[in-house]
């Protein structure tokens, strides 16, 4: 590198700190799109939300919420646990664990979780 | 033998779906002819749920019930020891370092734990570290089951979870059958208490439904003889599990000074107290007070 050129890279560096330390003429800041607060809508989204209490007359109660989901269906089941006695509570984080990582009962949990693909 | 390091291998869970996990729900419900949502709530009413949620596209809606079905009724727990035994100790050292890392928030949940079993309540905890920083803040609950969630998650969890594992370590096969009463009363449980919830287009809703009425109707639970009863309506009567509750509560963790020894290089200095009784209306400046507090603008 000649000497001009180191001087270039220096300049270059001096210039750069310059302008990023000089403020925006009002002309410029004004290009910024900003939002003001009439352009946030109030109202927050409102998802729709149907409920059918005893769908297929089975007790069971089906929540369905219709959005755009591109094809995937997305499915909570929950049961109550309310009959479990308050003491074996502690035991409830332990139940879920398993039932997240244990295999079943034909299938250990690398296969049920890791198979290869054949 | 099938390696999971191998990277042929595919979640068998994840060839059929996008993931299916359990998950367990403590939610405070708005007791019925409660129309003012700014008043305190009694804190005694709530839904409590084991979840089991997933994804899947539209043709494996089948499968993914299936695989709904297993893990609520074919997981294996009698081979499963050492399973439990590496999640519970890892449970365990990362909430020890939680401790020594954010002790401020354990603190604020254990003084929070000593009011209210559940429900939404209103506590202020002021901080002091020892690197003399000082900061405060307006603790304001909503959606949290507050004596419930420091017995499970909190610091008094240490302990408990420490005496679960002890339990599995020495005595899996009595360990197990405690296991599998507590799997046998929710699958055993009634459908009135089920919830579907289903979110997708118009056309994977009409598929999820075409699949669902078998499963609902013969699916879960299964009968097993004997059947709890329907549960009740919780959003007008309180839940069961709150009598036990409170009087654990008052029990082993009654409103006093305490300290809790843990390893760390700052001490975590927690102070709180009830600001608003059951029923009293709550403004919303509180929020901004809150906010000030906690962020200092």
């Amino acid at each position: 590198m000649s000497d001009e050129e180191y001087q270039a890279v220096l300049d270059e560096g001096v210039n750069l700190k310059k302008l990023q330390d000089t403020d925006e003429t009002p002309e410029v800041i004004a290009t910024m799109p900003a939002l003001s607060i009439s352009d946030i809508d109030p109202v927050p989204i409102e998802y729709p939300i149907h409920v059918e209490r005893n769908a297929f007359k089975s007790g069971v109660k089906v929540i369905s919420h219709e959005v755009t989901s591109s094809g995937i269906a997305y499915i909570d089941l929950g049961l109550d646990i309310s009959m479990i006695a308050y003491e074996d509570i502690i035991l409830l984080p332990s139940l879920i664990t398993l039932l997240n990582e244990a295999g079943t009962s034909d299938m250990s949990d690398a296969e049920w979780r890791y198979v290869p693909i054949t | 033998m099938v390696s999971i390091n191998d990277v042929t291998c595919r979640n068998h869970v994840g060839q059929v779906s996008g993931g299916v996990h359990a998950t367990l729900e403590l939610m405070p419900v708005k007791p019925t002819g409660t129309e003012d949502e700014t008043r305190v709530l009694p804190g005694v009413n709530m839904l409590t749920m084991l979840f089991i949620r997933g994804k899947c596209t539209i043709e494996r809606i089948p499968d993914l019930f299936d695989v709904f079905a297993k893990v609520l009724t074919d997981i294996n727990f009698d081979d499963s020891r050492s399973i439990l035994q590496n999640a519970l100790k890892s449970n365990l050292s990362s909430k020890k370092s939680s401790v020594a890392s954010s002790g401020h928030s354990f603190a604020n949940q254990r003084i929070r734990g000593r009011y209210s079993v559940e429900g939404k309540s209103f506590s202020k905890s002021t901080l002091l570290a020892r690197v003399y920083h000082i900061s405060s803040t307006l603790h304001i609950s909503r959606n949290h089951t507050e004596f419930i969630d420091e017995k499970l998650y909190g610091v008094s969890s240490l302990e408990s979870y420490a005496n679960i594992l002890e339990a599995v370590s020495s005595d899996w096969s009595k360990f197990v059958i405690r296991l599998k009463n507590l799997r046998a009363a929710i699958l055993n449980g009634s459908r009135k208490g089920m919830l579907l919830n289903l979110t997708g287009d118009r056309k994977v809703l009409d598929a999820i439904m075409e699949q669902a009425e078998e499963f609902l109707a013969n699916g879960l639970p299964v009968d097993l003889g004997n059947p709890a009863p329907p549960p009740p309506n919780f959003a007008e009567v309180e839940h069961p599990w709150i009598a036990s509750a409170r009087d654990d509560m008052l029990k082993s963790n009654p409103v006093r000074d305490e300290g809790i020894v843990v390893s760390t290089q700052v001490a975590y200095v927690g102070e709180g107290g009830r600001l608003y009784d059951v029923n009293e209306p709550v403004k919303g400046s509180v929020m901004v007070v809150s906010h000030y507090l906690t962020t200092g603008k």
